[in-house]
């Protein structure tokens, strides 16, 4: 191979890599585009209901989209997993359900807290007024708290995480827990 | 297909596919997925 051979396949290369860079870019920024054509009053009325104009329902669709994009929602979803339970979010509604594995629906304390802690950080990520429906696995049951759904501070109160200057868990502990307070 | 044209089209496809990647890779730790 001649040392042309080598400049030309490098300038190839860096051609090929600008050119990909470029296209995905690209569709990036029209996605953005799309995402912010979105009428977010239009789902909101469509939310409750107030309206069922065609607009709306079309904006009911772009949720989809909107749901891909915000990190929150899938952080949500892998909390969930991470305490071994699932989480099904409808983001129309403002809310979810967190199916919880059988040990957690067992009435004991250490179950009620560690359900608690679950739906708190999940609650914790994701907007404002959402509520998490909890479900045992196994359906029926036990449910670890008194009310269903659960809101952001229920959760808390659930989880038993009392006033964070009462140093009830150490900061190692709550960075390893992942809980912003 | 003719050696020079393979020549031409792989170091083309290779860089997109990788400058692509990047780009991705770089846009996805924007949006902090990874967090």
């Amino acid at each position: 191979m001649r040392t042309y051979d080598y400049i030309v396949t490098i300038v190839l290369l860096a051609l090929g890599f600008i050119a990909g860079t470029f296209a995905i870019n690209l569709s990036k920024a029209g996605f953005d585009l799309a995402i912010e054509s979105f009428d977010l009053e239009a789902l909101d009325r469509f939310h409750k209901g107030a309206t069922d104009t065609e607009q709306d329902y079309d904006s009911f669709y772009k949720a989809d989209y909107y749901y891909e994009r915000d990190p929150s929602y899938r952080k949500a979803e892998r909390i969930a997993r991470e305490h071994g339970a699932t989480l099904d979010l409808n983001i129309m509604g403002n809310s979810g359900i967190l199916t919880i594995p059988e040990w957690m629906s067992q009435g004991t304390d250490t179950s009620c807290e560690a359900a608690g802690r679950a739906v708190y950080e999940i609650l914790s990520v994701l907007p404002e007024d959402f509520l998490i429906h909890i479900l045992p696995e196994k359906g029926g049951g036990f449910v670890p708290s008194r009310r269903n759904p659960v809101d952001l501070a229920w959760a808390k109160e659930l989880a038993g995480i009392g006033d964070p200057d009462q140093g009830q868990y150490p900061d190692s502990l709550k960075k390893l827990m992942n809980i912003n307070y | 297909m003719s050696a020079s044209l393979l020549g031409v089209l792989i170091p083309f496809l290779v860089g997109i596919i990788v400058g692509g990647g990047t780009a991705m890779l770089i846009l996805d730790v924007k949006e902090g997925i990874f967090k």
